[in-house]
């Protein structure tokens, strides 16, 4: 089987823009094949991530208008939908492609254009990924993050503060991202002194709506070590899934569809939490970051808020999370995010990300569809001596 | 009435309904009715979708053998804890008769 390596990546910036959904997946993908230095290969699949093009855009097919933008023809052209986790389901998927020795050159583009919709049409949309029986009651995306952070830090006993750092923190980290949504500095006052959303969660303590798209360029170990001095590949991946109705789940507190999926991606690199040197989980609110750093296997469950104050996931602590400033405040184009979460990671293997590059040799994403319904977890390593 | 569902194979109980059995996969199952529940979570939506007048309020409750309820909830000053029922209502926002939690 031969080992799968990511060879380049490209990103839009994040954030509202006028261009057009098509457009972004475009220029990301054009980025992709530039930093890959792949510009006259035929890429045998080009994979399209992307939840809601039709009720954001009005548009389908939108696997097949871009192998036209790109003149990508006669490439299999897929769109890949997993709701929030589709950037990561494409992965895998791609993943699969060049493993099982069928395709040589895979593009995965994730993007999303959500600005065209106002915010309550946009919760409506996102909404609609929720069990039928739960949908009617009025529930939103983040309420049920909302649910679970109340049972955590009541459980737990984490203070609110501790979920307010997570934000401070992202938005700190996304000062040095020059493609990332926020550029603004925060501080806990203003986070708990935001509007709220849903209580005991504030606007702050979520993530934007965010035009973006990413790309990165899949393709086996053996082509990469001819393409590249520092190649990256990825050791190990694991898909899970959880009951789609919420009421079904055990807590709320937990993602067991994480652990499962972690589990997997763990095995297969031979991997344990301890080798992770750097971190991009999937914080559509402050909550989740915490939630996911411990059924990720990196803090005890009910710990993970200690160590967010103790600053042990800052960009200078012991394990760096979300050095892109992640979903919170890099933005979260739904489609985008679990590309763009691998783009990341492969940078900081690469030693690209600039003032916000930390030490790493072994990286770690972890992409949620639905609300913990559909798990991707990617390990990736960097292969040059060490 | 709050309805969940018993295996008839391994007995578990759950809720909402599936074609199969969550535990064996079997395919038949009894329905149960559920009375007593505790609330576990709740949050009130400012932030609501189209057509929902905020605040709308969720709870989650849990009923007899551990069955979750995800729900509008009708009460002032909810508490972690505290004793919840099933009841039916119309619902504010639609008209649609929809099952609620409220204190019993």
């Amino acid at each position: 089987m031969p080992s799968v390596a990511v060879v380049g990546c490209g990103l839009t910036k994040f954030g509202k823009t006028d261009k057009g959904l098509i457009e972004l997946l475009a220029e990301a993908g054009l980025k992709a094949i530039d930093d890959a230095g792949l510009d006259g290969i035929q890429f045998d699949d080009v994979l399209v991530a992307n939840m809601a093009s039709g009720e954001f855009n009005g548009l389908s097919g939108i696997a097949n208008a871009l192998v036209g933008e790109l003149s990508l023809e006669p490439a299999a052209a897929i769109k890949i939908e997993n709701t929030s986790g589709s950037g990561g389901a494409a992965v895998y998927v791609g993943w699969q492609a060049i493993a099982s020795g069928k395709s040589e050159y895979v593009l995965v583009v994730g993007g999303e254009k959500m600005s065209t919709k106002s915010s309550g049409e946009t919760a409506e949309i996102i909404a609609s990924l929720t069990h039928l029986e739960e949908r009617v009651h009025g529930i939103t995306l983040p309420s049920l993050a909302a649910l679970s952070a109340r049972q955590y830090m009541q459980f737990y006993g984490a203070p609110r503060e501790a979920l307010a750092k997570v934000a401070v923190k992202n938005h700190d980290n996304a000062l040095l991202n020059p493609l990332a949504q926020f550029h603004k500095k925060i501080t806990i006052e203003d986070v708990l002194n935001s509007p709220i959303v849903c209580d005991p969660l504030r606007l702050y303590d979520y993530c934007p709506i965010t035009d973006g798209a990413a790309a990165v360029v899949l393709t086996t170990l053996e082509n990469a070590k001819r393409l590249t001095d520092n190649p990256v590949v990825i050791s190990g991946i694991g898909f899970a899934t959880d009951y789609y109705s919420i009421q079904t789940r055990k807590r709320l507190d937990e993602f067991p569809a994480v652990r499962r999926a972690a589990e997997k991606a763990y095995r297969m690199a031979g991997k344990k939490p301890s080798d992770i040197h750097v971190v991009e989980v999937h914080d559509m609110a402050t909550i989740l970051e915490i939630l996911q750093c411990e059924d990720l296997g990196f803090f005890s469950k009910g710990e993970g808020w200690k160590a967010v104050l103790e600053d042990k996931t800052a960009l200078d602590g012991e394990l760096p999370v979300n050095t892109s400033g992640g979903l919170k405040a890099k933005g979260h184009p739904i489609g985008a995010t679990g590309v763009a979460q691998v783009a990341e990671i492969f940078m900081q293997l690469q030693e690209r990300c600039g003032e916000r590059q930390v030490d790493a040799k072994c990286g770690l994403t972890c992409n949620i569809g639905g609300y913990g319904n559909g798990v991707v977890v990617t390990i990736l390593e960097v292969m040059r001596p060490c | 009435m709050l309805k969940a569902y018993r295996c008839k194979n391994c007995g578990t109980v759950f809720r909402p309904r599936r074609l199969r059995c969550i535990n064996c996969k079997s395919r038949e199952f009894e329905e149960i009715t559920l009375n007593h529940g505790k609330l576990v979570s709740y949050t009130l939506i400012y932030a609501t979708r189209e057509g929902y007048q905020a605040p709308v309020k969720i709870g989650l409750a849990e009923f007899e053998q551990g069955v979750k309820f995800l729900a509008q909830l009708d009460c002032e000053n909810p508490e972690i804890g505290m004793e919840v029922i099933a009841v039916n209502t119309v619902n504010k926002d639609n008209g649609n008769n929809l099952l609620i939690l409220r204190k019993p």
